[in-house]
């Protein structure tokens, strides 16, 4: 199956079996380094890609799925001045995600950062698809917050 | 790595009917909307085993939609959990809405939809159980021959009809709406011990619903869900709960929870000790609240 898709603002076409996981395609056939996970189902929380901007596990997802849509891997996202308020958070508060799970819990900081959610709950309830346990509940919504705070701040500095 | 595998071809009708077409074209085709059940499987892929045909059901718009009044919610089968959750989470029971936010991630939850997480033959989720217990029916449409046939099932007689405690469709069918009554009761309640994503091995969830007139029940519906084993519901059980005079004493209470395992070993004999644990705590609970209910001043003052 051909598909057109855009990861890390490149566009796509790629040929591929319809039903072959993101988190493999972007592995085995686009060399991306950001998700090294391939848990087989077990759902660990590790291959978390943007997909027009929102949160998604990439093992979830079936190539046919991909069609015209913008992916955004850690790989592009690192570099991108929304990780920049995210470090800056993890810097204010002196948590920060374990090696294991840091592009895959900041690319979900960032889903959570970028649609405002303010729910502590939901904020808990989103961020338990990262079964490492190096962080607690408490430490994930008070980043999530920072995070915010920071945002509006370069928001209304740049306007 | 992959020779060898075959690359199924993808239907995306945009109607129900359309779906029809493909459905009656291709007897074998698998079917695809969040694809959470299909996906989280070990071998989901590669696998050699896959169907060369899948029907992808989220361009279909009828089955997006979600109507409700006074009485009940009707919600089109790829409807997701998580938008339930969020756009309908005041407006659904109690109990659904527990359940959902038990179920895990939004991550997974904006994925899965209430259409497979019935028609999913493992219970991936306890939904299944939980909407058993608020009386859902699901309206089905099986390909027969050159046609399509529509019909209004309830969801325990999906239940039943395996006697192994999983939900059965009829072959080549596809469940297009469910209807959950919003009817309030006197008492609901749900309870999920253990993680379905992290160990479905030792987990077990309670759902209850029931109205009461004075020590007795009516109309209680009990389900419980094993995942991976399957769900215990029996209509027999819910006219046993009917019976039962509350407050029940630590010796009623034993009797009942032995009557309960019965219906269980009926089902599945693989109850891990760690579930039977759960499960005990989890029904003195309940009792317990149907108990403090009964014994409440305003409760006594009717006696």
């Amino acid at each position: 199956m051909r598909i057109d898709c855009t990861v890390d603002g490149k566009t796509l076409n790629i040929s591929i079996n319809s039903n072959k996981p993101l988190s493999l395609i972007l592995q085995e056939n686009l060399d991306n380094q950001s998700t090294t996970a391939h848990c087989k189902g077990r759902m660990c929380g590790l291959c978390a890609v943007l997909v027009e901007g929102k949160a998604e596990l990439s093992c979830m997802i079936p190539a046919f799925e991909l069609k015209n849509k913008h992916i955004t891997t850690f790989d592009q996202f690192q570099k991108s001045k929304e990780m920049k308020d995210i470090v800056k958070a993890y810097e204010s508060l002196g948590v920060e995600p374990c090696k294991d799970c840091y592009a895959s819990r900041s690319i979900i900081f960032e889903s959570l950062i970028s649609s405002g959610e303010k729910d502590e709950e939901e904020i808990k309830r989103t961020l338990s698809a990262v079964r490492c346990s190096c962080m607690n509940g408490e430490d994930e919504v008070n980043i999530v917050k920072k995070a915010q705070d920071i945002r509006k701040k370069r928001n209304v500095r740049r306007s | 790595m992959y020779e060898g595998l075959n690359s199924p071809s993808i239907h995306t009708p945009h109607s129900l009917q359309e779906y029809g077409q493909t459905a009656i074209r291709y007897p074998n085709v698998q079917i695809w909307a969040g694809g959470t059940n299909i996906m989280t499987r070990p071998n989901a892929y590669p696998s050699r085993n896959t169907d060369s045909e899948i029907v992808y059901l989220n361009n279909i718009e009828e089955l997006k939609k979600v109507a409700r009044n006074d009485r009940m919610i009707e919600v089109g089968s790829t409807v997701t959990l998580g938008s339930i959750l969020k756009n309908h989470g005041t407006d659904i029971p109690d109990i659904l809405r527990d359940n959902i936010r038990s179920i895990g991630s939004s991550l997974f939850t904006d994925r899965a939809t209430i259409g497979g997480s019935i028609a999913a033959s493992n219970p991936m989720t306890s939904l299944p159980g939980t909407l058993i217990t608020l009386g859902a029916t699901a309206e089905v449409r099986t390909v027969k021959k050159k046609n399509v046939k529509s019909k209004w099932i309830p969801l325990y007689l999906m239940l039943n009809e395996s006697k192994d405690g999983k939900m059965t469709l009829p072959p080549r069918s596809l469940i297009t709406r469910v209807r959950i009554s919003l009817l309030s009761s006197d008492y609901s309640y749900f309870r999920q011990e253990g993680s379905y994503v992290d160990d479905p091995e030792n987990t077990v969830a309670v759902a209850f619903t029931a109205s009461s007139s004075q020590d007795t029940l009516i109309n209680p519906h009990l389900a419980i869900t094993f995942p991976t084993k399957g769900i215990i519901y029996s209509k027999d059980l819910d006219n046993i709960l009917m019976q039962q005079h509350f407050p029940v004493s630590e010796e009623e209470f034993s009797q009942l929870l032995q009557i309960i395992y019965t219906f269980i070993n009926s089902v599945t004999q693989d109850i891990t000790s760690l579930q039977k644990k759960r499960l005990d705590n989890v029904m003195e609970d309940m009792v317990n609240m149907i108990n403090s209910n009964v014994l409440s001043p305003s409760a006594i003052d009717t006696l």
